[in-house]
C-alpha cells in the first residue's frame, strides 16, 4: 500500500490490520496524510494494495468528494441520475428516490438548472442527498462535512444516524472530533501512515486530542531553549495502561539545533529513583521532535507511576535537560490475590514467568 | 500496533498483493453496470451537443466529408463499383471506420478524461471506454441516417442479404472494444499513446478497404493474414457485399477475422483488468 513516484515513494499505510464487523460504525482519525484517505479507498475498490489484502462484503456506497462525478453542464436532474448509477442505486432507483433526494438536498427550485450555475454549497448537497438515499450495507464517508452550512451538516449528521440505525457499517473519516465521537462507536486512529490506536471512540479520542495538544503546546511555547514536553501515556491500542500489556510513551522535545543526543526516561513511584529506565540516542533535529518509547510487556503491577525523562548531549557529559518528571499514569492490572498478598503487593515490578517442577520420582 | 523494528521494509513475497483475473466475472461486472454505460452514453450526447446550434446533426459532417474528398480524387483511378453509386459504396465503407477509430480516439483517452471518477468512486473501469463506443455507436447510427438519405436519393435499395449484417456488426463491435479497451489501458502507463493515436489512426483510411476494394487493396495469397491481423478490413468489405450486391459474406476471410476478434477481445479484457490495479496511483 504505498504512492510511489519514480525514485521517492513512501508506504501510505504499513500494518494496518482490522476488522470492522458489520452494523458498525468506525470513525477514522489522525492529522493530515497519515492515510486516512487512502484506507477508505482500499475499502471503496478505488485502489489496490502493493501487500496485503482488503475484504469487503456488501454493496460500498461512499461519499467521496461528492462533486467528482458532477459535470458543470448538465441539470442538476441528469447529474442525479449520472451520480445514482455511479453509486450503483441504477436508473429506476433514482427515479424512485428523486423526490426525496431534491427535498433533502433543498434544491427543488434549482433541480433543472445547469449544476455550472450551481453554488458549491449546492453541489455538495445534490452529492451528498444522492448518496445518502443508496442504502448500501457499507458507508464510506470522507470528509465531506467540511463543506455546507451548520444546518444542512447537522443533517448530513442526522441522515447519517438514520442510515447506521438501519443497519449500515459506517465508516466516517473526519477532523471534526466532535462528530466523530458522537457518530461512532469505535475509532482508528492512524499516524503516519500506522494504526496508531484502535478502541472505543472516546478513549482513541481523548488520547488524540491530548497527543495534538502536547504538539502544539509546545510548539506556541518555542522560545528556543531545549525542553522536553509533557508525555502521553496509553497503552499501544490506546487503551489505559495495564500490567503486561504494550505501552506506549509518547512525547516531544524542542530542539534549538540539530544535535546528537542521548535521552533517558525511567519510570518511578513518584520519586526520583527509577523502576526501570529506557535510553535511546537520537538525533534531534531543530524544532519540534516527536518521540515515542514503546515497552513491550509493561512488567508493573497494579498502581500509580510516574514518567521522569532526561537528556544530555552525545558523550553524556552536559546536561541538556535535567532529570525532571514528565507526565504520571495509572496501571489497571489483575488483583495480586495470590496467598502471601502483602508480599506481592509490594513488590516493585510484575513479571510473567513459567514454572517447572521436578519432583521426585516417587517410590 | 506492533513494534515499529519487527515490520521489514518490504513485504514478504506471499503478502504482495495479486489480483485474481477472471474475465467472466469482469464482463458480468461490466453488464451488470449496463445502466452506468447508457447515462454515460447519454450524458456525453447531451454533453456535446447542448450548445451546438445543428446538434447531432454535426456527426454527419466527417463522413460526408470524407466520401467528397474520396470522389473528388478517385477520378483517373477506376472503381468498380458495379450498379451502386460511388459515393453510396465508399460512405457504407466508411461508417464502420468511422465508429472504429471514433471509439478508439475518444475510448482511448476516456480513462484520463474521468480521472475524477475513477480516484473516488468504484466502478468497473471497462465503464468509460465502453461507453465512448456506444456513443460512437449513436453517432453511427445518426451516419446510417446519412447514408439512408444518400441510396434514396441515388435509388440505390438494400439487397436482401442484408441480414447478415447481424454477424457482421458484432465482430465489428468485439474488435473495436478489443482495441478501445487495450489502448485505453495503455495510454495510462504510457501517456505518449494520447499523442500517437491522431498521427496513426489516419493511417487506417488507407489500410482498410474504405476507398478502394479489398481485392485491389491486398492480393489474393495474402487476404487471410491480412483478415487475422486486421478484422475490421473484411467486414467493411463484406458490408458491401451483403447491403449493396446482395451476396453473401466472404467466410474465408470473415471467419478467421471473427477468431481473431474474440481472441483479441479476451486479451484486451484480461490486459485492461492486469493494468487497472495501478490506475488510481497514476491518472
Amino acid at each position: 500500500m504505498r504512492g510511489q513516484t519514480r525514485d521517492a515513494w513512501r508506504w501510505a499505510l504499513r500494518d494496518v490490520e482490522l476488522e470492522v464487523a458489520p452494523g458498525e460504525a468506525v470513525g477514522l482519525i489522525g492529522s493530515n496524510g497519515s492515510g486516512k484517505s487512502t484506507l477508505l479507498k482500499l475499502l471503496n475498490g478505488v485502489m489496490y494494495p502493493t501487500a496485503g489484502n482488503v475484504r469487503v462484503t456488501g454493496r460500498i456506497g461512499s461519499l467521496i468528494e461528492v462533486r467528482a462525478g458532477i459535470h458543470p453542464d448538465l441539470t442538476g436532474r441528469e447529474n442525479a441520475y449520472l451520480y445514482g448509477s455511479l453509486l450503483g442505486l441504477g436508473r429506476k432507483g433514482v427515479t424512485a428516490k428523486l423526490d426525496q433526494i431534491v427535498e433533502f438536498a433543498q434544491l427543488e427550485n434549482a433541480i433543472n438548472r445547469q449544476v455550472k450555475f450551481y453554488s458549491s454549497g449546492m453541489q455538495m448537497r445534490l452529492g451528498f442527498a444522492v448518496a445518502a438515499f443508496l442504502e448500501p450495507d457499507v458507508l464510506l464517508v470522507d470528509e465531506v462535512l467540511a463543506v455546507g452550512d451548520a444546518s444542512f451538516q447537522q443533517r448530513c449528521l442526522q441522515r447519517m444516524s438514520e442510515v447506521h440505525a438501519s443497519g449500515t457499517t459506517l465508516v466516517l473519516v473526519s477532523h471534526d472530533l466532535a462528530a466523530v465521537e458522537s457518530m461512532c462507536t469505535r475509532v482508528l486512529w492512524l499516524e503516519q501512515s500506522y494504526l496508531r490506536a484502535d478502541g472505543p471512540a472516546r478513549e482513541v479520542v481523548a488520547a488524540y486530542r491530548h497527543a495534538v495538544e502536547l504538539q502544539t503546546e509546545l510548539e506556541a511555547d518555542n522560545d528556543g531553549e531545549f525542553r522536553i514536553s509533557a508525555a502521553n501515556i496509553r497503552r499501544v491500542d490506546g487503551a489505559q495502561p495495564s500490567t503486561y500489556h504494550p505501552l506506549r510513551i509518547t512525547f516531544s522535545i524542542l530542539s534549538p539545533t540539530k544535535q546528537d543526543s542521548h535521552v533517558y526516561i525511567g519510570v518511578t513511584e513518584g520519586t526520583a529513583p527509577s523502576i526501570f529506565t529506557c535510553a535511546a540516542q537520537v538525533t534531534l533535529e531543530e524544532g519540534v521532535n516527536r518521540l515515542e518509547c514503546v515497552v513491550d510487556h509493561l512488567p508493573l503491577p497494579r498502581g500509580s507511576y510516574s514518567v521522569w525523562a532526561c537528556a544530555t548531549d552525545d558523550v553524556g557529559r552536559f546536561d541538556l535537560s535535567p532529570w525532571h518528571p514528565i507526565g504520571s499514569f495509572d496501571v489497571m492490572g489483575p488483583e495480586p490475590d495470590d496467598l502471601p498478598r502483602a508480599i506481592v503487593r509490594l513488590s516493585a515490578v510484575q513479571v510473567r514467568s513459567t514454572w517447572e517442577v521436578r519432583t521426585p520420582p516417587s517410590g | 500496533m506492533r513494534d515499529l523494528a519487527t515490520i521489514p521494509d518490504a513485504p514478504p513475497a506471499d503478502l504482495r498483493f495479486r489480483r485474481g483475473i477472471s474475465i467472466v466475472r469482469s464482463l458480468r461486472e461490466v453488464w451488470g453496470s449496463r445502466d452506468l454505460v447508457a447515462t454515460l452514453v447519454e450524458r456525453e450526447f447531451r454533453v456535446r451537443y447542448k450548445q451546438a446550434a445543428l446538434g447531432a446533426a454535426w456527426a454527419l459532417a466527417q463522413p460526408v466529408a470524407l466520401v467528397l474528398a474520396f470522389t473528388l480524387f478517385k477520378r483517373g483511378s477506376h472503381i468498380e463499383t458495379g450498379h451502386v453509386a460511388y459515393a453510396v459504396w465508399a460512405f457504407l465503407g466508411l461508417l464502420p471506420w468511422s465508429l472504429f477509430s471514433a471509439g478508439l480516439s475518444q475510448g482511448g483517452v476516456s480513462l484520463l478524461s474521468n480521472v475524477a471518477l475513477i480516484n473516488k468512486v468504484y466502478c468497473p473501469r471497462e465503464v468509460f471506454p465502453v461507453s465512448m463506443v456506444g456513443v460512437a455507436c449513436g453517432d453511427t447510427l445518426i451516419g446510417v441516417l446519412g447514408l439512408a438519405g444518400l441510396m434514396i436519393v441515388t435509388g440505390t435499395v438494400p439487397q436482401w442479404t442484408s441480414f447478415y449484417l447481424v454477424p457482421l456488426i458484432a465482430v465489428q463491435l468485439v474488435f473495436t472494444l478489443a482495441a478501445t479497451l487495450a489502448i485505453s489501458a495503455i495510454v495510462v502507463h504510457v501517456r505518449d499513446i494520447r499523442h500517437v493515436l491522431p498521427v496513426v489512426l489516419p493511417v487506417g483510411l488507407f489500410i482498410n478497404p474504405i476507398a478502394i476494394p479489398l481485392d485491389r487493396l491486398v492480393p489474393a495469397g495474402d487476404r487471410v493474414l491480412y483478415a487475422i491481423c486486421n478484422p475490421l478490413g473484411p467486414v467493411i468489405d463484406d458490408y458491401r457485399r451483403v447491403v449493396l450486391f446482395g451476396q453473401a459474406p466472404d467466410w474465408h476471410l470473415l471467419i478467421p477475422a471473427a477468431i481473431s476478434a474474440v481472441v483479441l477481445f479476451l486479451l484486451a479484457t484480461h490486459l485492461f483488468r492486469r493494468l487497472e490495479v495501478g490506475f488510481a496511483d497514476l491518472v
